[in-house]
């Protein structure tokens, strides 16, 4: 029964990413079939390692990630506090915080986008109101467009962080607090010595399918920014894909892929050792 | 039991703030969709649009949304019902057999889904080249069916591990082979199950982007999100087209959250509670 | 209707064995009990029978048929589950209709059927609710309406009544009891619970680690048990038990246990002397008498550790010669602890084991 998902997922996953792999031990350019494609072992690698532009992708994706993660777990925190409480109406709110994580990427791109239009934009126009002349063209400027891409991202999972967040709360039991309560402690208290424990699976879970997914950024650059200003905002599986599909260099272009592919599974294996191990249990038990 | 003051005071800004920050770009969004030409124009923006609803008709007319809808919902449609028919007998398996290598199944099955869609992108492209289904609806969709077969597995596993073992050997008794067990007694129970799983599933197919990018490049094939992505005007960003394009692909999405919010919160967190 | 033979069942999980060649032979229409503590196997023992398990080697038996190699829906059998099993998206009509209508049975007899298990179990008004609104004791009621309207040959009860409060346990017990007599059909009975197996079984089974330890009706296992541990699993409160050593030789038996010593002379002669340090004396609370009796006895001198008062009977927990014993008295308002007090055990209420096995006492001593 299991046999059919396995072939489809080996197929189109499991073998791609393979012959992804052998791809980058060759020199493959599209557009000049004349060269051939020969073996030049870990040539596109000591390239990449040379490479200023990929250097610039890999701090450019890094801070990326570190930033918006961080602000996407603080937020998601404050998020899941909010929709654990009883009140009435909850379903509403719950169902508009997950907006953002429905809203198709792209669209959320081209709202924050026009946002943060110079002209248009309604960032600026709550921040300077008819003061025309001070109006900033955000995403003009490297500094605030590598701030616009980590906004949107916050923006658009920061209610996912939350809901991962939430399935934590919620298998804490009620009367912990109420012992807490009992015992005189305050809010902030309760908060932080018995939430903020008993949390820690479930944020680590979040962190990490968070910092998973980020570096995986795409969507957001190529309709913000393409990369730009300069390469402010070129992130690393954008510069892969114009190196892979833009510029047809197949082989340096997957060696990029695979290398973000080896850190993003190495962080795969640590949360399938720490979260994985648990389910094991699990199982046993 | 009430809660002090300062403590309701505190969940109602939360309140305030989780709302108004979720929903604000989108309001603004869906004013300036409402908006006319002159008003999208205006330095400073105004607020509130004349209602006019001149966008939706050039979105839809002049610049062929209709057409990527169709082809969105196609797509969408055609991978969520592929990918449930296969996933969900995956699942069953793994939450009922004992097998040796489960964990490991599973593990596998998500470290797939976090692959960076750069690393498959271009053998994928090459496969598809092979059997022809570049720009082509079923091109996109297998490997649509690869990357949401994982999410869908788990949310399905995690559900059926909650199904009580019991009722399917009662229903053997009552005379069942396993197969009836399994669609008498066991898949009306997983329904809320499968119909979370599907909704996700669809919701991924309709939002995704960089597949779809590659594989589709003739415009009477694209979907959606490629359409939004790429929409030009002749001169200037036809910024009311786009909001109004982008509305009309979120709103069946809106619809999906407003009815179904209960089961999309458990299903997406159902991999992280396990855990 | 019909009996069931079991034939050296063994069953292993890789290389835990939990059932250790059972057999076990039970007539048409008895009511078999199996006992024993949770992790015992008599679980999987059930579940081989109701063909839900394989067993590793061995051979089951149902009506002179050899059922080994079939699946659940073809033995003619019915079960009732401990967490009851109801199909939750079904309505009790439909719950109970289900198996009947999985063997293809005409409507007029699925209706018919379901009415007269309804009227037995009276849960008429019940029928066209959805399992979760139904109280723990009507999903029991209809748990076994669903196995009454398919008139097995076999009825299988795993620990049926665990999920029940104790005054509603007692009441299914009574309600069960009924039933077996009004359907005289073969049931077999899983259970740790040692009240439901002395109250429902003609035939119990004790087990223990895999083992059948003894099988015997309830007075059998109750006076005559056969090991210490089936002594002590049957009765509450449980039999004491005294471990020391034991002396038998000629007309004596001599049992010492620290300051403990008793000394009988029994009428049989023993040819072949048995010592061993590996000895147990056991007597049950209700034996331990504070009148003296009229047949022989032996005394227990000592004083009173704790009085319970259980409104009917006391229990009253002695000390004696060092040995905690536990006695099960008619009331008397004027026992204090720490108040001294005189005991007197039949004789012919001792059991004896050595080296784990029930001597026949009363073969000695008349």
């Amino acid at each position: 029964m299991v046999f059919p998902a396995l072939a489809v997922v080996g197929i189109f996953s499991l073998y791609p990413a393979m012959d992804s792999f052998l791809l980058s031990l060759h020199r493959i350019y599209l557009g000049l079939p004349s060269l051939g494609e020969p073996f030049i072992g870990l040539g596109n690698y000591t390239q990449l390692f040379q490479d200023p532009v990929a250097h610039q992708a890999f701090i450019v994706t890094l801070g990326f990630v570190i930033l918006s993660t961080t602000f996407e777990l603080l937020l998601g925190i404050g998020i899941a506090l909010v929709i654990h409480e009883h009140f009435k109406g909850r379903g509403w709110v719950r169902a508009a915080v997950l907006i953002p994580w429905a809203i198709p990427t792209v669209v959320a791109s081209q709202m924050w986008r026009f946002m943060l239009n110079d002209q248009y934009g309604l960032v600026n126009l709550m921040l300077f109101g008819d003061q025309v002349e001070a109006y900033v063209p955000w995403l003009a400027d490297p500094w605030m467009a590598f701030g616009a891409i980590v906004l949107a991202d916050v923006w658009k999972t920061s209610s996912f962080a939350g809901l991962l967040v939430l399935a934590g709360l919620q298998v804490i039991p009620d009367d912990v607090y109420d012992a807490a309560r009992i015992d005189g402690a305050t809010a902030w208290q309760r908060f932080w010595h018995i939430t903020f424990p008993l949390l820690k699976p479930a944020l680590l879970t979040a962190l990490l399918f968070r910092t998973i997914d980020a570096f995986r950024v795409f969507d957001l650059v190529f309709v913000m920014t393409q990369g730009g200003p300069g390469d402010a905002t070129q992130v690393i599986q954008f510069y892969g894909y114009k190196t892979l599909f833009t510029e047809g260099r197949v082989g340096y272009g997957t060696s990029i892929s695979v290398t973000v592919f080896v850190a993003i599974l190495i962080l795969s294996l640590f949360y399938v050792r720490t979260v994985g191990s648990k389910l094991l249990e699990q199982e046993r038990a | 039991m009430t809660k002090p003051l300062p403590e309701r005071l505190m969940l109602l800004v939360g309140i305030v703030f989780a709302v108004l920050g979720s929903l604000l770009p989108f309001i603004w969004f869906v004013l300036t969709s409402l908006k006319s030409q002159i008003q999208v124009e205006a330095i400073p923006p105004t607020w509130w649009p004349d209602g006019s609803l001149e966008f939706y008709y050039s979105a839809l007319f002049d610049h062929e949304l209709f057409n990527y809808i169709w082809n969105s919902v196609i797509v969408a449609s055609a991978t969520t019902i592929i990918a449930l028919v296969i996933a969900t007998p995956a699942a069953y398996a793994l939450a009922r057999i004992r097998l040796a290598g489960k964990v490991w199944v599973l593990g596998g099955l998500l470290c797939v889904a976090m692959f960076p869609q750069i690393v498959i992108a271009g053998p994928v492209w090459q496969i598809l080249e092979r059997i022809g289904g570049l720009n082509t609806h079923w091109g996109l969709v297998l490997p649509y069916v690869t990357l949401t077969l994982p999410l869908a597995v788990w949310i399905l596993a995690t559900f059926f591990k909650e199904l009580p073992v019991e009722l399917e050997e009662a229903a053997q008794i009552d005379g069942c082979t396993t197969w009836q067990a399994l669609y008498k007694v066991m898949l009306p129970l997983a329904a809320p199950g499968i119909f979370t799983a599907a909704i996700l599933t669809f919701i991924y197919a309709w939002n995704e982007f960089f597949f779809a990018l590659l594989i589709l490049t003739d415009p009477a094939k694209q979907t959606l999100p490629v359409g939004i992505a790429l929409f030009q005007g002749e001169f200037t960003m036809p910024w009311g087209e786009i909001a109004a394009a982008s509305v009309l692909a979120t709103l069946p999405l809106i619809l999906l959250v407003l009815l179904f919010q209960r089961g999309i919160i458990s299903g997406l967190s159902s991999g992280a509670v396990k855990g | 209707m019909a009996g069931f033979t079991l034939t050296q069942l063994c069953k292993s999980f890789g290389h835990t064995m939990v059932l250790n060649e059972i057999s076990l032979e039970a007539s048409d229409g008895e009511f078999v009990v199996l006992l024993g503590p949770s992790g015992c196997g008599k679980s999987t023992l059930l579940r081989i029978i109701a063909g839900l398990e394989a067993q590793s080697s061995g051979s089951v038996n149902i009506g002179n048929r050899v059922v080994d190699s079939l699946p659940p829906r073809d033995r003619d059998i019915a079960m009732v589950f401990q967490q009851y099993a109801l199909y939750p998206h079904l309505t009790v009509r439909e719950n109970l209709a289900f198996g009947l209508k999985m063997r293809k049975e005409s409507t007029a007899v699925i209706e018919k059927r379901i009415g007269d298990a309804a009227e037995l179990l009276e849960i008429h008004e019940l029928l066209d609710r959805k399992p979760k609104e139904l109280s723990g004791g009507q999903r029991q009621r209809v748990a076994m309406g669903r196995a009454i309207v398919r008139k097995p040959k076999l009825f299988l009860f795993d620990e049926p009544l665990s999920n029940l409060d104790a005054r509603l346990r007692a009441s299914m017990r009574v309600e069960l009891k009924k039933l077996h007599q009004r359907l005289g059909v073969t049931m077999v009975y899983v259970t740790h619970d040692q009240i439901e197996a002395m109250t429902l079984g003609e035939k119990i089974v004790v087990m223990d680690q895999g083992h059948i330890l003894q099988i015997g009706t309830p007075d059998q296992i109750y006076h005559h048990p056969i090991n210490p541990f089936v002594a002590a699993f049957i009765g509450n409160p449980p039999m004491n038990l005294i471990e020391g050593s034991v002396h038998l030789e000629g007309q004596y038996l001599e049992f010492h246990a620290g300051d403990f010593a008793l000394r009988l002379e029994t009428h049989a002669h023993i040819e072949t002397a048995i010592h061993s340090d590996s000895a147990v004396l056991g007597i049950r609370p209700e034996d331990i008498k504070l009148d003296i009796p009229s047949e022989p006895h032996l005394t227990l001198s000592g004083f009173i550790d704790v009085v319970e008062n259980l409104g009917g009977d006391h229990i009253v927990y002695l000390i004696s010669q060092e040995q905690h014993l536990t006695a099960r008295t008619t009331p008397n308002s004027r026992r204090r602890a720490e108040d001294p007090i005189t005991a007197y055990v039949p004789l012919q209420k001792l059991h004896v084991f050595v080296n784990q096995v029930r001597i026949p006492l009363e073969l000695y001593y008349h």
